[in-house]
């Protein structure tokens, strides 16, 4: 099957052959732009019939040609659950909202009722039934859309990346409740999902799509790992990276198994302390080295509420300072967007301070406060207004930074974010990433002191996520100090410093990333879950690399020894 | 007070059409505290309403200045010369047009004390075909969507180093010409996924569709709506008459 979508030259999909089976749960990975969401939408039958184009070859379901299934009964067989809830509901309350698909289909009141109190309640949503919409959190507004398809029971679930807005407790869930429902009513789910880390375990198969085909296509774990090994390790989730980096033959792909592996090489032992001595931690000497220095942004007991809302930051007090990277993570609707907003002064704290620079921010207009402290919010869209990437970037100069040389400035910049191939495009035509990189590009032209960032990995795949990680080092290393929020556990354990974690308006703790993220249940990164009661405070995966090869090397030492003494055991 | 949302919607237009006849202040005037006593009974936020209101009080405010400068008249309060500026008639051809707006306005208000869900359930059962009552709804649900969108462009340009207080008209009046694009062009994928969205929830998938709630008109309600009705009829004909 292929297909074009019209207007485009290159087809979207290509010549693609694929059998899925009932009851299957497939993961569909691959970097953004590889077809993913465009075949989920083949299957579901969107493409072509609502979207136009070309599609050649055919798709069947139950062997029966999709084209000639009568829409209706199409419709009934599959059901499709996009990216951001926000902009897939359609009612006021949840009960409507999960009504609405089978009113549309004409079923009679009474089994209305039924339906929604059984899908209600397994999602868990029964006491928001009478709820209006707008006042639930991310997860549960996901929840009410996916609520919504699985009423009237399709016999495949279509899942096009539903958890990339979700904190990592509220994504954890909505996947188990698919895995439940795939395992308990054979429902067949097609997933497509970014972050592999959340979904892998749960897949009893996984595609990897590259440029609109097909490029693996494997059910058992061994041959996709090796396919992997050679071909982009970056469709594996970082605990079987870990292990595909050390050569083992045989790679984990769960948690579970990968602890397994390792309590085989190590049975006994925790590794931790030596290892700690062994590398001392590059943070902490830097952080030595800075605490005589005065903070950039403080920020001294502050309050902020809503009006006519209760209060969303309660006694909230830190200091940031030049060159740090810290991040903030908490659950969604904790006040992490809300203390960014603070900063810049999109809002105002009720009570306490916020220093920048040393100035308190009190009666400084946004736009001066700007020029010290750069902000790129969750829509990255709303700085591009202008026709050309290069403009972008010269308008941000001519307003934040003076009016000098902006033209070989400019060319800076660009070259620096790697955006000269693209300066004279308009940024309406740019993938998501790149969008997300000119405006970047754009606040951080003026080279201010601090930069703030709400989500930036969001819906990013790995390529445009290790690129930015790479530039925000570069930041830091030229002493920006870096305030993030985000929920990617991953990238915060592989590129970020400090972590503070807020909770329901309230700073709960915060630390290095080495103390808080190896000490969390949900937001620790995989490697760190593998290596629990191992090692302690492996949190990067070259760290985690590291320890492994350690490890190793200790045992092929150790077997000789074993051999010729059994009775000792292992060090 | 539990009224179905079409004795609310009668009330509405019943109000509406009598806001248009009425053409002085004192009617208008006494019409407006009926408007919000009605609100009052429906255990409406007065200070909400205000909320509101006050983006539209330069609008009215500027209405009410151009309404009795040019509404000409003979009893002149200020003059300029010959030129007569301001008469009593502009003035309470001003205060008239500005009473109107907040009759209207204010009835409005009425549809905000129930869902748009009720809203299209009532005119579907009214013969209103469902995809008309949809569409109504939800043009009204996007109309704050797309002051939203605006409101973004906006912050994000201010962030950009631009005091939108300090920019000359002139720039300012550029500025907001290439931002105007951007935000239609958002909203315009906006729809699309909504669209979307409506289509994957089978939408017009049959020519027939079924309710899970129904609307039924109570005693109560048959009673306000006569009455509504009846009461706008009968102040109609006096007034005319």
């Amino acid at each position: 099957m292929s297909y074009s979508y019209p207007d485009e030259k290159e087809p979207a999909l290509k010549k693609i052959n694929l059998t899925l089976n009932e009851g299957e749960f497939v993961l569909l990975s691959g970097v953004s732009g590889c077809g993913k969401t465009t075949l989920l939408r083949a299957i579901a039958g969107l493409v072509p019939d609502f979207h136009g184009g070309h599609l050649a070859g055919a798709i069947y379901l139950d062997r029966i040609p999709l084209t000639r299934i009568p829409h209706r009964q199409r419709l009934l067989k599959t059901g499709i659950v996009f990216q951001e809830a926000e902009r897939q509901l359609l009612m006021n309350t949840v009960e409507a909202e999960i009504a609405f698909a089978l009113e549309n289909l004409g079923f009679p009141p009474a089994l209305i009722k039924r339906r929604i109190m059984e899908v209600a309640a397994a999602l868990d949503l029964t006491d928001c039934l009478p709820q209006a919409t707008a006042t639930l959190s991310g997860g549960q507004k996901q929840k009410v859309v996916l609520a919504s398809i699985l009423a009237w029971e399709p016999e495949i679930l279509l899942l096009d990346e539903p958890t990339s807005q979700l904190d990592p407790v509220a994504a954890e869930q909505i996947l188990n409740s698919i895995r439940r429902l795939n395992e308990d009513s054979g429902l067949t789910v097609i997933l497509a999902e970014q972050r592999l880390e959340r979904c892998f375990h749960l897949a009893d198969r996984v595609l990897v799509m590259k440029n609109g085909a097909i490029a693996c296509d494997e059910q058992s774990f061994d041959k996709l790992s090796h396919w992997a090994v050679k071909n982009e390790t970056s469709c594996l989730p970082p605990v079987a990276r870990l292990f595909a980096g050390c050569a083992f033959s045989k790679i984990p792909a769960s948690i579970k198994e990968g602890r397994g592996v390792l309590r085989s090489l190590a049975p006994q032992g925790d590794f931790s302390p030596s290892f700690s001595a062994a590398s001392p931690g590059l943070g902490n000497k830097l952080d030595a080295e800075r605490s005589f220095e005065q903070p950039v942004v403080e920020v001294e007991k502050v309050w902020f509420r809503y009006p006519e809302g209760k209060e969303v930051l309660k006694d909230i007090s830190f200091n940031l300072k030049a060159g740090e990277f810290a991040v903030l993570m908490g659950p969604n609707g904790a006040g992490k967007s809300t203390i960014l907003k603070n900063l810049n002064g999109l809002l105002r704290p009720g009570r306490g301070k916020i220093k920048i620079c040393g100035r308190d921010s009190k009666g400084v207009p946004v736009a001066e406060l700007a020029n010290s402290i750069a902000y790129l919010s969750q829509n990255p869209d709303d700085y591009l207004f202008l026709p050309t990437v290069r403009e972008e970037v010269k308008f941000s100069l001519q307003y934040l930074a003076g009016k000098d040389d902006i033209d070989s400035r400019s060319d800076q910049v660009l070259q620096r974010f790697g955006l000269c191939r693209l300066a004279q495009l308009n940024p309406r035509d740019l993938s998501s990433g790149e969008r997300q990189k000119v405006a970047l590009a754009a606040v951080l032209a003026s080279e201010p002191r601090v930069l703030l960032l709400d989500e930036p990995t969001r819906g990013l795949d790995y390529r445009h996520k290790e690129e930015l990680g790479r530039i925000l080092l570069e930041m830091q290393a030229e002493g920006t100090a870096i305030l993030m929020v985000s929920h990617d556990v991953e990238f915060v354990a592989e590129y970020a410093a400090k972590v503070i974690f807020i909770t329901d308006g309230s700073l709960l703790c915060s630390g290095s990333k080495y103390d808080m993220l190896s000490s969390s249940t949900f937001y620790s990164p995989q490697v760190t879950k593998v290596f629990r009661g191992i090692a302690q405070g492996i949190v990067t995966l070259e760290q985690a690399q590291e320890l492994l090869q350690r490890i190793l090397y200790h045992r092929q030492e150790a077997i000789p020894r074993l051999a010729g003494n059994a009775g000792t055991g292992e060090k | 007070m539990l009224l179905d949302p079409r004795s609310k919607m009668i009330m509405v237009i019943c109000i509406s059409s009598l806001a248009l006849i009425y053409n002085t202040p004192a009617r208008l005037l006494q019409l407006l505290l009926v408007t919000l006593v009605l609100l009052f009974i429906f255990s409406f936020n007065l200070r909400v309403i205000a909320g509101y209101l006050k983006p539209f009080v330069f609008l009215m405010f500027f209405l009410f200045v151009v309404q009795s400068i040019f509404s000409p008249g003979d009893r002149v309060i200020l003059a300029l010369g010959p030129v007569s500026l301001i008469s009593i008639e502009g003035v309470l051809a001003g205060a008239t047009v500005v009473l109107r707006l907040l009759v209207i306005t204010a009835a409005a208000m009425l549809f905000t004390t129930f869902s748009s869900r009720d809203f299209i359930l009532g005119l579907v059962q009214w013969k209103v075909p469902y995809e008309i009552a949809f569409m109504v709804s939800t043009a009204l649900r996007f109309l704050p969507l797309f002051r939203d969108e605006l409101k973004n462009v906006l912050t994000a340009i201010q962030l950009r180093g631009v005091d939108l207080k300090k920019v000359p008209w002139g720039k300012k009046m550029v500025m907001y010409r290439r931002l105007t694009f951007p935000v239609v062009y958002r909203n315009m994928l906006k729809a699309e996924q909504l669209a979307i969205a409506m289509e994957a929830r089978a939408f017009r998938a049959y020519p027939q569709r079924t309710y899970l709630r129904q609307l039924n008109l109570q005693r109560v309600d048959y009673v306000v709506i006569l009455l509504s009705l009846l009461v706008t009829f009968i102040l109609i004909m006096r007034y005319i008459g």
